[in-house]
């Protein structure tokens, strides 16, 4: 490597003083042409130097490493381990002295950039003593970064496998060779050193760097200023006092619903309160309005009864047991509701049926807007009490409000049929099945009329197509996973169907739908995301439809050759099982999403007839 | 969405104990994922100098998840960690094509490790909201994993690790594919 120059500390630092008197501004001269590479160094060392007093405001102290590693700052991180120097002869003196300088949590490749930079530094000042590292930087490159991966391993909790002295070394060593394939080391010696760090590090794990003091910060020239190899380096002097030392917080990304509790899907508030107060005892638990762009028709139709934007009557309804479920829900419901939907658990299908058609039902007001259904209860009409739907802890006065995000939810009618004035028959029940939680459950309510079941229904899947993101990823799948149907098989049939034969040892997969986006009630959409535009969720449910349309016929296409191929042989059942779970649920999904367009359609054309002054 | 993967980790994987190296290049999206996945976790252990291993935890299911990055030269260091894997989550940023040599290079060198040879491969390929994004189909094609890996199972599907899209697909996928024996 090339040589480094070590900076003249006290000049460096009169020089940055002076630019940072805020009293007396220095005159600064323009740079001239032929010198711009020492005014483009000036910067990246007054970069260096803002970093290692935890004064570069731009990012937070604990990002430093990782800013530092991009291969594009490489010259800041030249400089900032230029302030550090000299280096110990020690490696673990030496990791020891930058993570006391620098902040070292940070992603692997980072890392590696600095370590490999250390590495070169270090080699440069130590070629002569350490002689058997023949000179070469990747030797201590590796060890540093074997150092690293040590502390994390031993001092880590989520590193399950712990080093022993032995594999540590052994691991090292491996990798040195791996490396240096044609040099001859001295590995006695390397493994000398390397037990001897094994040791250092079992006992006294690297420092982590702690936010800066102002005291600290003006002690700028204690960084560097420690001898070589000395023990009292190590930790005590480095450490700031206890005095100085301020508390420890990671700046990790956090959020709300880290807090909420397990059981999600509902939120209750008083009749008393604002029905969509965030402010609520439950307000950590995620409000629907976050999830979409405001719109201005949701000013206009939002507060018109029997539109897309709101429905609000008074209808019986019960608690169903969701008989088709992806997986078996788990049961660690904590609250009265939950052990309502809870029950029945263990039932088959016929009997979750029987259970549910024997289940009475209840009377509450149901108002669906922005993004919520709400179950307004009242403890003193209903057997259904308040106490029994929240628990002891969970009374708030004579009613409650229980509100379901319609995240993923579909909404569709049910039941027996009823001859409306027309003559036509239609149902006067529907359903809502929301997303999976921890709970599979969907309610039925039943309507006055079929028109208010349809209202209801386009409603629902109204503003659950506005909230809910396009779960395409895993229809475009590609894996090696053999169904019956993989495109291998397909072509090499069609090249000779006559004489093409399955290999006897190919291993065939039941298929089954993995977990969507769409499955889960999060707060995907909330956060970095942003939320979710009318318009656009118009055009993907759109384009989402005709691919899951294309999908069902090509998957259609496929089952007469399917036939030939896979009769007389004995995956012939599963095969044919899979491509019917399959064909279905393309089906299920393609029927859900397509309700999703007709509403969200249907609300453009509302608008249409109601043009609004934007 | 930590809260809810939680939830659907305990699901899917019952009492397993997985443990799921998580590579690829830098910028691939690794972290924004990790974060993304762990958002519910309360870290009670002191932060300690070195690497990102994230730990997800519901009842007995135990996700670990690693980034390992790093050139050619550390690779071998990590080996100590490789026979207890389970899975392989390999991130690529679908929209960097000029890197995508480099992308199948980390990746072939890593799955070809003797110890790896067992584990299910997830290939995310991910940053599939930017406009050039390649789609899993031809990230698959790519990579040529149809005729580079014929004993392992493996999977490629688009994410967004902004939004979560993907992300619980690909867990999902690894649940049903993997086994208490991994």
């Amino acid at each position: 490597m090339g040589a480094f120059i070590t900076p003249n500390k006290n000049q460096n630092h009169n020089r940055l003083m002076v630019g940072n008197e805020q009293s007396d501004p220095p005159i600064v001269e323009s740079p001239k042409m032929t010198n711009i590479h020492a005014f483009i160094n000036d910067a990246d060392l007054q970069t260096a130097d803002q970093m290692l007093k935890q004064t570069y405001r731009p990012l937070e102290y604990t990002q430093y490493a990782n800013w530092l590693g991009a291969k594009e700052n490489k010259r800041v991180l030249t400089e900032f381990l230029n302030l550090l120097r000299p280096w110990p002869t020690s490696l673990y003196l030496t990791l020891s002295k930058l993570s006391h300088g620098l902040y070292l949590i940070a992603e692997a490749t980072p890392l590696d950039n600095i370590l490999e930079e250390l590495a070169a530094q270090w080699t440069d000042e130590h070629k002569d003593k350490v002689s058997h590292f023949q000179g070469n930087y990747r030797v201590c490159h590796i060890i540093l970064f074997s150092l690293l991966i040590l502390n994390s391993d031993l001092h880590n909790e989520s590193f399950d496998y712990k080093f022993t002295v032995d594999q540590f070394i052994e691991n090292t060593i491996y990798a040195i060779r791996y490396e240096l394939k044609d040099m001859q080391l001295d590995e006695k010696l390397i493994k000398d050193d390397l037990r001897g760090y094994y040791n250092q590090i079992l006992d006294i794990p690297f420092p982590l760097c702690q936010p800066r003091t102002f005291k600290e910060v003006s002690n700028k020239n204690d960084y560097s200023s420690t001898s070589n190899d000395s023990p009292s380096m190590n930790h005590s002097s480095m450490n700031p006092s206890p005095n100085e030392r301020v508390s420890f917080s990671v700046s990790r990304k956090t959020s709300l619903f880290s807090l909420r509790p397990a059981s999600s899907l509902l939120e209750k508030t008083t009749t008393s309160q604002s029905v969509l107060s965030s402010q609520s005892e439950w307000s950590q638990h995620v409000n629907a309005t976050d999830f979409y762009v405001h719109q201005h028709e949701d000013d206009i139709f939002g507060k018109q009864n029997d539109s897309l934007w709101l429905v609000d009557h008074t209808l019986n309804f019960k608690v169903n047991k969701s008989t088709h479920s992806i997986s078996e829900p788990c049961d660690s419901a904590t609250h009265g509701i939950m052990k309502l939907f809870r029950r029945g658990n263990n039932l088959t299908h016929q009997q979750q049926r029987m259970e549910n058609a024997n289940r009475k039902m209840h009377r509450a007001r149901v108002t669906v807007q922005k993004g919520s259904l709400e179950l307004h209860l009242t403890k003193s009409k209903n057997k259904l009490s308040a106490r029994s739907l929240t628990g002891p802890n969970g009374i708030f006065g004579t009613s409650i409000i229980q509100r379901f995000n319609l995240f993923g939810a579909f909404a569709e009618l049910i039941g027996e049929t009823i001859i409306d004035h027309t003559g036509a028959s239609k149902p006067k029940c529907f359903q809502v099945e929301f997303a999976d939680d921890q709970h599979h459950k969907s309610l039925i309510f039943e309507c006055s009329s079929s028109k208010q079941c349809e209202t209801f229904v386009d409603c629902i899947n109204f503003w659950a197509s506005r909230i809910t993101p396009i779960p395409d990823s895993q229809f475009e799948m590609v894996s090696n996973q053999e169904y019956g149907w993989s495109g291998r098989i397909l072509s090499e049939y069609q090249e000779d169907p006559n004489s093409f034969k399955v290999n006897p040892k190919i291993k065939v997969f039941h298929w089954e739908p993995l977990y969507g986006l769409d499955s889960l009630y999060t707060n995907f959409n909330v956060e970095e995301s942003g939320k979710l535009n009318m318009d656009s969720q118009l055009l993907h449910w759109k384009i989402f439809v005709t691919k899951l349309a294309e999908w069902i016929n090509e998957h259609n296409d496929i089952k007469p050759a399917l036939i030939k191929i896979w009769t007389h042989n004995p995956n012939f059942d599963l095969i044919m099982d899979n491509w019917n779970a399959k064909y279905l649920y393309l089906n299920r999904q393609y029927h859900k999403h397509n309700e999703y367009l007709k509403a969200i359609e249907k609300s453009y054309e509302n608008s249409d007839k109601f043009p609004i002054d934007k | 969405m930590g809260n809810s993967v939680s939830k659907v980790l305990g699901k899917l994987f019952g009492t397993r104990e997985m443990k799921i190296l998580m590579l690829g290049l830098d910028n691939a999206g690794k972290t924004t994922i990790l974060y993304k996945l762990k958002l519910n976790k309360i870290k009670t252990s002191a932060p300690t100098v070195g690497f990102n291993v994230e730990t997800l935890s519901f009842k007995n299911v135990k996700f670990n998840m690693w980034d390992v990055g790093g050139q050619a030269r550390l690779r071998p260091l990590w080996r100590h960690y490789f026979p207890a894997t389970s899975a392989l989550i390999f991130v690529i940023d679908s929209n960097d094509k000029e890197r995508l040599d480099q992308a199948k290079e980390e990746l072939f060198s890593i799955i070809g490790e003797k110890e790896m040879e067992k584990v299910v491969l997830l290939v995310l390929a991910n940053k599939q909201d930017l406009p050039g994004a390649l789609s899993p189909n031809e990230v698959s094609d790519f990579l040529q994993l149809g005729e580079n890996l014929k004993n392992q199972l493996w999977s490629v599907i688009g994410s967004n690790a902004l939004t979560g899209q993907g992300l619980i697909e690909g867990l999902s996928w690894i649940a049903k594919n993997t086994s208490d024996s991994h």
